[in-house]
């Protein structure tokens, strides 16, 4: 009984030691593949024009993106949630707008609007973006650029 | 009785007279004889060639209709090329706001015919701007 009790206690502890990274890694992979929310920022740089109109199309570049809701962007001109189709929310694309016709607008790459997604499997929030229309104060067409990025 | 069941005999001079009548069968010339089976062949030739010039013909629709639908198609793209085309898009939107604000609007500018020229008409064509479009191909 002596001798039987370390040896006991010796496996027990040998697998306690072989089971523990297995259970780590195994929530980790459950955690990687959880359902989770996130957020894209869509930027649109105007350059040295002033922004003061923009559309873009946002649409999803695999399954499981759901769009979950749409907040402003940072500067004043277009703090407020930019114009979008109520239908877009569950769905995994989105047309989003805004217009200022204030003096102060911004130039330069400017975060516009940022939207919401429920992604379910976990993985990145894949979207492609396309500027379908910019203008600047005057009403003419800016040449601009688009993009998005995941907000951390 | 025996009247009854005899053959009846035709007299041997009428018979005669119609033997003679196909014995000398008129012989055609050797002329004739080429030249209605030359025209016979060339009839035969002409029924010949008319399904393949019909074959022709069908193969030209077919390549006619494949050149238009590829042509229709390019012009198509061309339209999506340009990603709002034919579109009301936020600059619509945005002008109209402007016209407003410099009091320039035109009776026109009613675009969701309320009798009043406002903040409304600029939210409805923004909305119009931004309703989502049919996907491409029909779905993801």
């Amino acid at each position: 009984m002596r001798r039987t009790l370390p040896i006991v206690a010796l496996l027990l502890v040998a697998a306690a030691l072989w089971l523990a990274p297995r259970a780590t890694r195994l929530q980790a992979e459950e955690r990687a593949h959880a359902p989770r929310f996130a957020a894209v920022d869509v930027f649109v740089d105007a350059k040295s024009a002033s922004l003061a109109a923009w559309q873009v199309e946002l649409d999803a570049e695999r399954k499981g993106i759901q769009i979950v809701g749409v907040e402003g962007g940072e500067h004043a001109a277009f703090a407020k949630p930019p114009y979008y189709d109520p239908k877009a929310l569950k769905d995994d694309r989105i047309v989003l707008a805004a217009f200022s016709t204030g003096k102060d607008l911004p130039s330069g790459r400017t975060r516009v609007a940022r939207v919401h997604l429920r992604i379910e499997d976990g993985g990145d929030a894949a979207f492609a973006v396309k500027l379908l229309a910019s203008a600047s104060m005057d009403g003419k067409e800016a040449s601009a650029t688009v993009s998005v990025e995941e907000h951390r | 009785m025996d009247d009854i069941n005899e053959d009846p005999k035709a007299p041997q001079g009428l018979i005669d007279a119609l033997r003679a009548l196909h014995a000398g069968a008129p012989s055609v010339p050797h002329e004739i004889d080429d030249g209605i089976l030359s025209a016979a062949r060339r009839r035969m030739a002409a029924l010949r060639r008319r399904p393949r010039l019909l074959r022709w013909v069908a193969a030209g629709a077919v390549a006619a209709a494949v050149l238009v639908a590829f042509f229709v198609s390019r012009l198509n793209d061309d339209a999506e090329g340009s990603p709002v085309a034919g579109r009301v898009t936020i600059l619509d939107a945005f002008a109209l706001a402007r016209r407003i604000e410099a009091g320039s609007a035109l009776p026109a500018d009613d675009v969701n015919h309320d009798g009043r020229i406002d903040g409304a008409d600029v939210d409805h064509l923004a909305m119009a701007a931004v309703a989502l479009p049919p996907r491409a191909g029909g779905g993801r």
